[in-house]
């Protein structure tokens, strides 16, 4: 496949992807950048043994966590900033908020799948995949990742 | 909050796609289009065109008869048939261009065929036979197969 092609078919996932973790919309064109020059550089070590979009987002992970791992907390004024790009109601802009924060108080391995489900709308065999795991732990931790997303909610209620 | 709640909240985020400047900032590393990748489409085009150029002109070359000047468009390797049955090959004459042209035709005995390899170009071509009195004379040939 060529980096063209990738490129184009994955360029709105990996955006998603880095979006909705670093909730800045500057640092998430900068990673993506990143990222995508990385897959550039090393299309040849692909070794098939995965599938492309797992290679790619394996590389999304690691450049992101390497990101966020740079002392970098998530600003309030990001939030809001990064929940910006849609319109809604006042509430659902709060109620939005509070899961996002909630998203980043919850065990990271847990916060992990639930992102990949529902933000980045991966299948249980892809999360699998990507995080190497097995299906029945994807399915687990998902449903822990929502109890403990819940608790987090009622809590700042 | 009830689950149900909470789901619909996880499924109300969408996808946020990819600013414009991306593509920008990667097109150093895209793929330029270059000029050499339409080279088969001129190539196709072209034969194409030499086809119905070659199709309009080499039509010339099968109904032509004698006494017309003959357009060769490209080497022609072919053969008249001669209306009248000769038995006799070496009855027959053939001029091309004011010069005889020697063994380059042969009978089966109800036609007679002139080999001819023509170049491009205008030729004239007269095929001459004995006539009862002994003389050449000019006869009809009826069309030019290309080989």
């Amino acid at each position: 496949m060529k980096f063209d092609k990738i490129y184009r078919k994955y360029k709105d996932d990996v955006f998603n992807y880095v979006y909705w973790r670093v909730l800045d919309r500057e640092d998430a064109l900068d990673i993506t950048q990143e990222i995508f020059i990385k897959v550039y550089r090393n299309m040849d070590k692909f070794e098939r043994r995965s599938s492309i979009k797992t290679w790619i987002f394996s590389i999304a992970r690691n450049t992101v966590t390497n990101f966020l791992t740079r002392d970098r907390k998530i600003q309030e004024a990001e939030l809001d900033e990064s929940l910006s790009i849609e319109k809604m109601t006042r509430r659902e802009f709060e109620m939005r908020k509070d899961l996002l924060v909630a998203l980043s108080k919850i065990p990271k391995d847990h916060a992990e799948v639930l992102r990949l489900y529902y933000f980045d709308r991966f299948s249980y065999r892809e999360i699998s995949e990507l995080l190497g795991i097995s299906i029945g732990t994807v399915k687990s931790r998902l449903s822990r990742a929502k109890d403990y997303l819940k608790k987090e909610m009622e809590k700042m209620q | 909050m009830k689950d149900r709640e909470l789901e619909k909240l996880l499924k109300s985020f969408h996808k946020v796609k990819a600013p414009r400047e991306l593509d920008e900032r990667l097109s150093p590393y895209m793929k330029k289009k270059q000029r050499w990748s339409l080279v088969p489409v001129y190539a196709v085009l072209l034969v194409t065109i030499l086809g119905i150029v070659y199709g309009i002109l080499g039509k010339r070359e099968a109904p032509l008869f004698m006494y017309e000047p003959l357009y060769a468009a490209h080497t022609v390797l072919g053969y008249y048939e001669v209306a009248e049955p000769v038995n006799d090959a070496s009855n027959i004459r053939v001029v091309v261009d004011g010069e005889a042209v020697v063994d380059s035709f042969y009978t089966d005995g109800d036609t007679v065929r002139v080999l001819l390899e023509l170049s491009p170009g205008l030729h004239y071509v007269i095929i001459e036979s004995y006539d009862l009195n002994g003389d050449f004379q000019k006869i009809r040939a009826i069309d030019l197969y290309s080989l």
